[in-house]
């Protein structure tokens, strides 16, 4: 197999080097949009498509910055300590406390979540300049470990099965924020929720029992995750919060997978000094456009979905990555806001997929191109034993798109290379890693027809420029949908918004896909999933459980722009505590605010006056 | 290209990391890739730099429009600039979403009321510039009830600038025969503050309360500022007029919330 050259030289068309397509493809694609606007309207220089009105990508010379591989969250002790009376909600200290499930009296927190100390972690969001580009410094916020190093991602969580861990968030920006640990199973004051702001100048202490919900009283292994990531999820800021570098990895290991990387399945997942492990890479995928000035391009006025033409993968524009003749473990995250790029490797060799969203896969799996939507996350293992020394490959997008409507489809000649992969090193290491198609992974436990007590249907719809979800728009003091807690619901999730695509999310819990448009899911879709892709027309059959906790959760389209434009709804988890009676009512129309003052996260009565002011 | 080992890489990767951020001041000379705190206010990406990138209105064209009452003013300079904004857009003859638009628009005028006192513009545009005149504009706004200070109904000159003015704040659909469609015209509720350049767009269907909330949030000029007791300077007028309304709804005894809500407490241990 002859190595590829490199793909900015030997194009006959002129390309900007971020992109693989000029801006005359870009208008013809455009098409007739454009040719029937401008004929009617000769005067006006209309825009045919989102691509076509970013400002162009600054030239660089690509695959010459390293991948940067994000730090790691580390521990460190916390004062107040979490849960303790300066640190209540509505204390000086820790304005928004810390969640309830954090006490031992309350019902939901098990004794198994305190076998092991609390890991406690501090954050900051800052403002910060970042450079995508080389050279250009981009005004954005930054996730700070301990206050002291932001970064873009942000740094890494390292979360443990059954390692209680609180993260103190601090934020110093003057934009309201949300943290979201996307695809973990947590409270719902540490959910992220989007109107359990914390404040400029305030903290909230994340709870993070990092438990495993119960099946059959046994705790259901099956739904620990593996990789997830975490991002604001503020009301109505969400786009603009991840556009400016809110987001960051989290990594999970439990019990089974720890015997999978001792039985070298897969590899180390921190090396000897708590670091990143040497073969196991997070790459973020995020498309990002910048103005002349080096700002980050931001648009608050387009509810489509904001596409961009640089292309950066953990913040750095098309960066190189030297690896060793061996496997590896490449953690695949989607972090765009809203476009889907489906990857290959350049020399067309096939993946072995591990995951999907946060959970591994019964079996791994050969695929030949993965696509990611928005949020998706996908753990691939590439093998480079048997390429020579010295063989360039990339990783690329096939997958064509100029709006943030939907993508235009797989297209080979528009591909663009993300990272540039150099093999190294003159000893190959074959059987680094003893895993092939077919390996049992995570074994799923799989939600049966008999546990399902409701079904639901969510249609999602685009009425007059605006996004809804069953013909209404996102209010955080109306619930939705109250469930049962413990108990299993069979939704059908339709899009009929005349055209568009849209990555729908839940919270809390994954879900299982029943029926893909009527027909049973393909392997990698047919265990556990959080983001499901809604394309146009689709219809999904998922099942569900909602267990463990109580409290408010949202799940939405995770087109970020849609997002904030109300694409959203809200499930209202409640029920009944077998031995306290304890009884969580359900939200109707606001009043949820007044019964769990600090389940909802803002203080209410003495501490604070107007408690709806900002939902 | 130097050959590193993976190993080395991320060490040296890792290592240059964990070193304390660069000074605030930007040097003269390039920094090599990463992230780095910056602590000037000037740094937030809400504020533009004043420098090659354009304030989200400069995209607006400064087109003549003729209001109710009969007053020419130009849409940009006159209407949005250096203001707070809510716009909305409607046709007389519309027998779709127009008339919920302007409904839910009167709420929110009245929940904003105190804005106004500082300047918020409110702008129902016509999209049907060929048939509506000056005397259907103000025969609308007297039928809905919404001749109210500082909400103006405008019409543009023609078509073509009225076409511009929308897609400029990016009321247009991808698809070209739906956006030549009248009947399928945009009902978000566009609002910004022209002078934080921050901007939002709700559906023109949502709840009033959940509109004027979202504006005085999107709106607001500095950090939220949190609460005492007796709401303080960091609060709007406007948005403490509106939460002692919502409270005063949520707390009505005849309303079965409330009670559940009374219950619910006395029985948490």
């Amino acid at each position: 197999m002859k190595p590829n050259s490199d793909l900015t030289t030997g194009n006959a068309i002129t390309t900007t080097p971020a992109t693989g397509m000029t801006r005359r493809q870009a208008i013809i694609t455009g098409g007739v949009g454009t040719i029937l606007a401008a004929g009617i309207f000769p005067n006006l220089k209309l825009r045919a498509n989102e691509w076509s009105s970013l400002p162009d990508a600054p030239r660089f010379t690509p695959f010459t910055q390293p991948l940067p591989i994000p730090g790691r969250l580390g521990q460190c002790s916390l004062t107040p300590e979490p849960g303790c009376e300066d640190a209540r909600c509505g204390s000086a200290a820790v304005y928004h406390g810390i969640a309830p499930e954090f006490y031992t009296n309350h019902p939901a927190h098990h004794p198994d979540w305190d076998r092991m100390p609390t890991a406690c972690h501090y954050m900051e969001i800052q403002h910060a300049v970042h450079q995508f580009v080389p050279g250009i410094e981009s005004p954005c916020f930054a996730y700070s470990a301990n206050g002291t190093t932001p970064s873009f991602p942000g740094p890494t969580f390292r979360m443990r099965h059954g390692q209680p861990a609180v993260i103190r968030l601090k934020n110093t920006i003057d934009l309201e924020t949300s943290l979201h640990h996307h695809g973990a199973h947590s409270p719902s004051h540490s959910d992220g929720h989007p109107v359990h702001y914390t404040f400029h100048g305030e903290c909230r202490d994340y709870y993070y029992p990092n438990a495993a919900p119960r099946h059959h009283g046994e705790q259901d292994l099956s739904e620990n995750p593996s990789t997830m990531w975490y991002h604001d999820h503020g009301n109505d800021v969400t786009a603009h919060n991840v556009a400016h570098g809110l987001c960051g990895f989290s990594l999970f290991t439990d019990s089974i997978e720890e015997d999978l990387i001792s039985r070298k399945v897969l590899p180390e997942v921190d090396d000897a000094f708590g670091n990143q492990g040497a073969y196991d890479i997070p790459m973020a995928f995020h498309d990002t456009a910048l103005n002349p000035d080096g700002t980050i391009y931001w648009d608050p006025l387009n509810l489509d979905g904001r596409i961009g033409n640089i292309f950066t993968t953990n913040g750095v524009a098309q960066p190189y990555l030297n690896v060793e003749r061996r496997a590896y473990r490449f953690r695949f995250l989607c972090a765009n806001l809203a476009r889907v790029i489906e990857l290959r490797l350049s020399n067309g060799q096939a993946w072995l997929q591990i995951s999907n969203d946060s959970w591994l896969l019964p079996k791994a799996v050969s695929v030949s191109t993965i696509r990611l939507i928005p949020g998706k996350r996908a753990d691939v293992i590439v093998d480079f034993s048997r390429m020579p020394e010295g063989t360039v490959l990339y990783i690329e997008n096939i997958m064509d798109q100029d709006n943030g409507r939907k993508p235009n489809g797989v297209d080979l000649k528009k591909r663009v290379p993300f990272v540039k992969l150099c093999v190294v090193g003159k000893t190959a290491t074959s059987n680094s890693l003893k895993i092939g198609a077919g390996t049992p992974l995570r074994p799923h436990v799989p939600i049966t027809q008999d546990e399902i007590v409701a079904t639901r249907v969510f249609e999602l719809n685009r009425s007059n420029g605006a996004w809804q979800i069953n013909k209404e728009f996102y209010n955080a003091t109306r619930c939705d949908a109250q469930i049962q807690l413990g108990t299993a619901e069979r939704w059908i999730l339709r899009n009929n918004s005349g055209g568009w695509w849209h990555p729908l999310h839940i919270h809390v819990e994954s879900h299982q896909i029943q029926k893909f448009n009527g027909r049973a899911p393909k392997a990698v879709w047919a265990a556990k999933t959080d983001v499901s892709p809604l394309e146009d027309g689709t219809e999904i059959e998922i099942f569900m459980k909602f267990r463990t906790f109580c409290g408010p959760f949202v799940f939405h389209c995770h087109n970020n722009n849609h997002e904030d434009h109300r694409m959203m709804k809200q499930m209202e988890i409640c029920g009944t505590d077998p031995v306290t009676g304890l009884t969580n009512p359900p939200m109707l129309n606001g009043s949820y605010y007044a019964v769990d003052p600090e389940c909802c996260g803002i203080p209410q009565a003495d501490i604070d006056a107007n408690p709806q002011l900002f939902s | 290209m130097e050959r590193l080992t993976l190993r080395q890489f991320i060490e040296s990767a890792l290592g240059g990391r964990s070193k304390a951020p660069a000074p605030a001041t930007s040097p003269a000379r390039p920094t090599p890739t990463g992230t780095r705190r910056v602590t000037a206010k000037n740094a937030s990406p809400f504020v533009n730099r004043g420098m090659a990138v354009q304030r989200r209105s400069e995209r607006i064209p400064d087109v003549w429009v003729t209001n109710q009452r009969g007053e020419r003013k130009r849409f940009r300079s006159d209407l949005v600039e250096g203001r707070k904004m809510m716009l909305g857009f409607i046709y007389t003859r519309c027998e779709g979403i127009c008339p919920l638009t302007t409904h839910n628009m009167r709420r929110v005028h009245e929940l904003l009321e105190d804005e106004f006192d500082a300047g918020l513009q409110m702008i129902s545009l016509s999209l049907d510039p060929k048939r509506d005149s000056v005397k259907d504009l103000a025969e609308y706004a007297r039928q809905h009830r919404a001749e109210l200070p500082g909400w103006d109904f405008v019409v543009a000159a023609n078509e073509e600038e009225t076409t511009a003015l929308r897609r400029a704040v990016g009321a247009y659909e991808i698809d070209p025969v739906l956006d030549q469609d009248i009947t399928q015209h945009s009902g978000v509720l566009i609002f910004g503050n022209d002078r934080t350049d921050r901007w939002m767009g709700l559906g023109a269907g949502s709840e009033p309360e959940i509109i004027a909330k979202s504006f005085i949030r999107t709106t607001r000029e500095g950090a939220i500022a949190r609460l005492s007791r007796d709401s303080g300077p960091g609060v709007p007028l406007a948005a403490q007029k509106l939460n002692a309304r919502m409270r005063a709804k949520h707390e009505d005894p005849a309303c079965d919330a409330g009670a559940l809500v009374r219950q619910a407490v006395t029985t948490k241990p």
